[in-house]
Parts: structure tokens; sequence; C-alpha cells
């Protein structure tokens, strides 16, 4: 097999890459049918989070969540918005509005939808997780950017960023759906105190 | 009285099975009002998977109402949009036969001001179950402040709103999730992409 193994090649490989993940993202990432709207997403996504308030998986009450969880539109234009808070929390601010997991853990998000034709598809999100101290590593961030316009912008569509915002560092991820992201936060992404090592230290007992 | 957002509303609605409640909107706005709480308990109703819901808005004679609401269920919810001016006999009718009623689907007269008072005078009984649970609408509950919003990302980025529509337009705007939430604040969408 003759590999380019060039910047070219690697960018090519790249855009591949993302339209495979793309290809594999979710169903409610472009839905259609009676529930392909903005409103039912974000309906969705109350629900979820309440539901995980009801199981004591969010420190947050009910009422907190209604409160914290924003919606706008659809515009005009057939575009949906849902966030956490009214600010955008660029600092890691902890007294901006987020929601927090049972250790510490917490997160906010933000994603856009563009309706129409019967469809509502996500076209944009990042969610980002802060954990705790000796966690292995302070935030992970899942971001899906908007459709790009040219092909390294799009080489880095869905990726995920973990303890470092420089594009650089990031990392190709799977197109998620709001609730598996949510999922990794609220179940996942924890120290278990399970450590796999490679065959030679466990039988060395290294 | 209390002005709750349609989720709480909704949320308040479903406690109860069998109860029965008044939503304060003005007269305008009772049809609107009407069909968002209506998709609002739809939801609710449907991820329960017990109950459904049925508007009321067509006029029918009073008892015709009551042989209709006798057929559903407390897990039902029977939304009766009642403008002043025909509050009077479909309440009086209500209150009449409410013996027949116990037991039924909760109940959501939604109506304005001037309606409640008449709930109030014509229907002493059926008032009484209404009792606290009486709500004014926060129409805004749950909506973003797009101007807010565009104000902390602003300060965020230290970028207006100018050069984010001209490197939008000139295609050079980096395509990143900050910026699509930008344009979908500005009602700008459609530039995503470019």
């Amino acid at each position: 097999m003759d590999v380019d193994v060039s910047s070219a090649g690697a960018e090519r490989r790249r855009v591949a890459l993302q339209e495979r993940l793309w290809g594999a993202a979710h169903p409610t990432c472009r839905r259609t049918g009676k529930n392909a709207s903005g409103q039912q997403l974000y309906r969705e996504i109350r629900s979820y989070l309440i539901k995980a308030s009801d199981r004591r998986l969010l420190l947050e009450s009910p009422d907190v969540i209604r409160k914290y969880l924003r919606y706008l539109g659809p515009d005009a234009r057939d575009y949906f918005d849902i966030a956490i808070g009214t600010v955008r929390n660029f600092h890691r601010t902890k007294e901006l509005p987020h929601f927090t997991r049972k250790d510490g853990g917490w997160f906010d998000f933000q994603l856009q939808v563009k309706e129409g034709d019967g469809r509502a598809d996500i076209i944009a999100y990042d969610f980002e997780l802060r954990l705790p101290a000796d966690s292995g590593f302070d935030f992970l961030r899942f971001d899906l950017n908007p459709p790009g316009h040219d092909n390294e912008a799009d080489g880095l569509r869905s990726h995920m960023h973990i303890n470092g915002d420089d594009d650089g560092l990031a990392a190709p991820a799977a197109v998620m759906s709001p609730f598996e992201i949510l999922d990794l936060f609220l179940h996942g992404l924890r120290r278990v105190g399970r450590i796999r090592r490679s065959p030679v230290t466990v039988g060395t007992g290294g | 009285m209390s002005a709750l957002g349609l989720a709480e509303l909704a949320d308040r609605t479903l406690m109860v099975p069998g109860g029965w409640s008044a939503v304060v909107v003005d007269e305008a706005r009772i049809d609107a009002t009407t069909q968002a709480l209506e998709e609002e308990l739809t939801f609710w109703l449907e991820e329960e998977g017990i109950g459904s819901v049925r508007v009321f808005s067509e006029r029918r004679p009073p008892p015709a109402l009551v042989e209709e609401l006798v057929r559903m269920t407390p897990e039902d919810v029977a939304l009766l949009p009642l403008p002043a001016d025909i509050i009077g006999p479909v309440s009086r009718s209500l209150d009449y036969e409410r013996a027949r009623l116990a037991g039924h689907p909760r109940g959501v007269i939604l109506t304005s001001e001037a309606g409640l008072q008449t709930l109030a005078a014509e229907a002493p009984n059926l008032w009484s179950w209404v009792g606290p649970r009486v709500w004014h609408v926060d129409p805004l509950a749950g909506q973003l402040d797009a101007e807010a919003r565009l104000s902390s990302l602003r300060q965020g980025t230290g970028l207006t709103d100018a050069e984010v529509l001209q490197r939008a337009e000139g295609g050079t705007l980096a395509p990143d999730p900050v910026f699509a939430e930008w344009l979908v604040l500005l009602g700008r969408g459609e530039l995503l992409g470019r």
C-alpha cells in the first residue's frame, strides 16, 4: 500500500474520516418526521436533565434546570439555539449557570439546530465537562463545528479537546447525540480505581 | 397569583390526576397559549406513556361538553379555552354536573381576568375545586435573551457583530461553535459554512 505521508495526504484522510463520522452520526443529529424540531429537542434535553435530577445524578433541582436551560427560535431562517444560562462561559467560571454531578464535576453546553423541509439538523455544538481535582485532567470538550469553508476546517469538524483549547491539540470524535454526551458526562469520565496494565507489568507484578 | 412557564404549568397540571386548575392570559392569547400548553402536555404524557390531551375549542352545548368529559380518564387532560363571553354558561353547567366530573380528566380552564371573575361568581363549587391552582403564564420563561447573550459573545471574544458578519461573508470566519451561535443569534444562520 502506497500511503502518502505528507501533510496533504494526512489532510485528505482527516476529511475522509470526518465524512465517515458524519455518516455515522446519531439519528438525533439529523431528525426527520414529527419530532424534527428544535423545540422538541429542547424539551427532550430538559426532560433528560430533570430525570437525572430526580435520580440524584445532578445536584440542581428541576426548577433550577428549567431556569438555566434556555432556548431561542426558530427564527425567520429556521435556526434554533439551546444554551445554559444567558452568559456564555468562556473562562470556566463556576459562578455562571451550569449543571453539577455528584462528585463535583460540572458542565454546560450549547447547540444550534437548523429546521426546515421536515428536518431538524444539529449543525454545531459544544459540551464541556470540568472534572474534580485528581481526575487526571481538568476538562474535556466535545465540539461539533459548523460546516467549514475549506478542507482544513472540515478535517476537524467533530473533535474533542482534553485539557487544552488549542486547535492543534484536538482529536477527532464521534458525532454524538446530546444524550450520548450527557450519558458520558453523568455516568462516565470519572475514576473507578481500575487501571489496565500491560501483560508485562501484570506478569512482573509491576 | 404565580406566573409560570409552560413547562412548570404542565408539570403542576400533571401532579394531580383529576385535578382542576385555571390559567389566566389576555383574551387575545388564549388560543396560542392553549396550543402551546397542549404541545407541552402531550410531550410529557408521551414520555410517561399514559393519558392524552384533548382541546375543547369548538363551541358545543354545555351538556354535550360534560358528556365528553366524563368519557375521559383521570390521567387525561382536558384543555378548555373559555373567553369571557362564553365562560358563564359553560362554567354553570360544569358546576351543576360537578359530581359526574369527579374521577375524570384533569381540567385546565384557560381564560382572561374577566373570565376568571365570572368563573368564581357563576360556578362557586367548581371554583372551590380550582382553589389555589390559578396561574398566570410567563411567556418569556425558558427563552434566551438574545441581546444579553450576544453581549457576552462580544465580551468573550473582543469582536463586534460587524466583524463577525464581515468574516462570515468573506468566507474567513473560523468554523467554531461560538460563531455558529453568534450568527444564529444575529439571524444570519445562512452564512454558516460559507
